[in-house]
């Protein structure tokens, strides 16, 4: 009977969370943005002129019973075809979300989690006046950026809410998933999941009160795939076993009346206790944006990226401005320039500096 | 002269408020007779989403850009486009809908008295007995 009893228990308590009443249509929608861009970032190609599908992202939604809400968000980029091998499909979000109120929301599948202000809209175009967004977060430039390493791009359970204490709303959430080290080799195994014991814990804690939000963030998991990048390998040092990693971010947004400020900062440790390598990484971007009319908002935004490898360093500072139209509901018109500084260095030594600009304009469409 | 142009100064002054005060109106069965302005906030932002006796939220907006829904974002804190930018926030975070927008103060007054749990902004003159007025915004001079 003892057994039986928890059994009993959570069929009962299953049966009372999922009340049919709740259960809605399936909704779908979506956004797209195309963009032209005139970019001139390498002197050896010179000036390239390019048109692209920047991103399309289709959702499915339904309310499947009172509380239960359920989300699957498809995401398509650069001008993806398959026949081609072009750009990249990805499944984005396929979840399951209890909300049993303000205070505690139960987030199970694939989702993209809490952490800083951006990650959560990084890829929702129509919510961005950017069309290049801050760099760690411009996922179609994943083929050749490491975007995932600043912030978590994928969870599998997150319980989150807020508490409102003294006029202030206190924000929380907590987040797990899987470690960094996914199977992408079919002769290993099932590919797309941990084959290792590693996995990802993190959260954020934050404050709203009026114009203001503020938080911090973090995760926690252990590398193990460090021994295979080719080009680091140190003789003799084929294994450097499990590194645990820690990603630290903090941000910060305020917004009075017409104008808006919005910072972030995230720092990516590796707790390698070997004096040889190092892979931490830095990110920081600030955004000063002023919204004229409703139909015309302009912003200023400084980024700096910093990237390890010892003994290999690099950095990229971004300096752009943009303009956003919102033409009726659906529709945005954005511009957006910029100019890229980068620099290379080889143990302390400059091996390689790049600068340029880059022009984009898009159409950001909502359906 | 002067005394005209005094009396059409005071004239404009009571004729202003009169016209453009704001009315916050909810169903009749809503479980509350008044309603602050950080909990309007949270019903329009969707952080909150039920009234006290578990009744599901339900808000209006109004379509078109009228004195009467400025007045009402700016008493919120928020310009149009900032909503809407939140609504679709939380549309994509599949926290729900954007509000249904009525085209026209009469429609939002019809619709607020037939939906249980509604809740919605008209200006007073529109306002009658078949819906609850929770608040009437007072108008900044």
């Amino acid at each position: 009977m003892k057994k039986i009893l928890p059994i009993i228990c959570l069929f009962c308590t299953a049966r009372l969370l999922a009340q049919s009443s709740g259960d809605g249509p399936l909704k779908v929608f979506g956004y797209f943005q195309n963009i032209v861009q005139q970019e001139s970032l390498n002197r050896k190609i010179g000036v390239l002129n390019t048109f692209a599908l920047q991103q399309l992202n289709l959702f499915l939604q339904k309310d499947l019973a009172k509380n239960w809400t359920s989300l699957i968000n498809i995401e398509i980029l650069n001008n993806y075809s398959s026949a081609r091998q072009w750009g990249a499909l990805n499944l984005q979000e396929a979840w399951v979300r209890y909300r049993h109120s303000a205070a505690l929301s139960i987030k199970f599948g694939l989702h993209t989690p809490v952490f800083n202000h951006l990650n959560e809209i990084k890829n929702k175009t129509p919510l961005l006046p950017y069309i290049i967004r801050p760099i760690a977060y411009e996922t179609s430039f994943e083929e050749f950026i490491t975007v995932d390493e600043f912030a978590p791009d994928r969870a599998n359970i997150q319980i989150s809410g807020y508490v409102p204490w003294r006029g202030v709303k206190v924000d929380y959430a907590v987040f797990g998933g899987n470690g960094p080290n996914i199977n992408s080799d079919p002769g290993k195994g099932q590919t797309g999941i941990d084959t290792t014991g590693t996995m990802m814990a993190g959260g954020r804690f934050g404050l709203r009160c009026k114009g203001l939000k503020a938080g911090l963030s973090f995760t926690y998991d252990r590398y193990s795939q460090l021994a295979a990048i080719e080009d680091i390998k140190i003789p003799g040092r084929d294994d450097y076993g499990e590194i645990p990693r820690v990603r630290f971010g903090i941000d910060a947004q305020y917004h009075f009346d017409r104008a808006g400020i919005e910072s972030e900062y995230i720092h990516v440790n590796y707790h390698d206790k070997n004096d040889e390598i190092n892979f931490d990484r830095d990110f920081f971007y600030t955004t000063v944006n002023y919204e004229y009319r409703e139909w015309f908002s302009a912003y200023l935004t400084y980024w700096l990226i910093q990237q390890q490898a010892l003994p290999v360093k690099s950095k990229m500072t971004v300096y752009s401005l943009g303009v956003s139209c919102p033409v009726g509901e659906r529709i945005t018109l954005k511009l957006q320039s910029g100019k890229v500084l980068s620099n290379t260095w080889l143990n302390k030594v400059n091996i390689g500096r790049a600068r340029g600009n880059y022009y984009d304009a898009a159409i950001s469409v909502f359906f | 002269m002067k005394k005209y142009i005094y009396m059409i100064f005071l004239l404009f002054n009571l004729a202003v408020p009169l016209f453009a005060q704001v009315t916050v109106i909810a169903h009749r069965d809503v479980p509350v007779e008044k309603i602050k302005k950080s909990q309007l906030l949270d019903f329009y932002i969707g952080d909150i989403k039920k009234w006290p006796d578990g009744t599901a939220v339900v808000v209006f907006d109004l379509k078109e850009k009228k004195a009467v829904k400025k007045i009402f974002y700016k008493y919120l804190g928020k310009t149009s486009s900032r909503m809407k930018s939140i609504w679709m926030k939380n549309m994509l975070a599949g926290e729900g809908a954007p509000p249904k927008a009525m085209k026209t103060e009469k429609q939002m007054l019809l619709e607020v008295a037939s939906t249980p749990g509604a809740i919605g902004f008209i200006g007073q003159t529109f306002v009658d007995n078949s819906v609850k007025v929770l608040k009437t915004i007072p108008l900044k001079k």
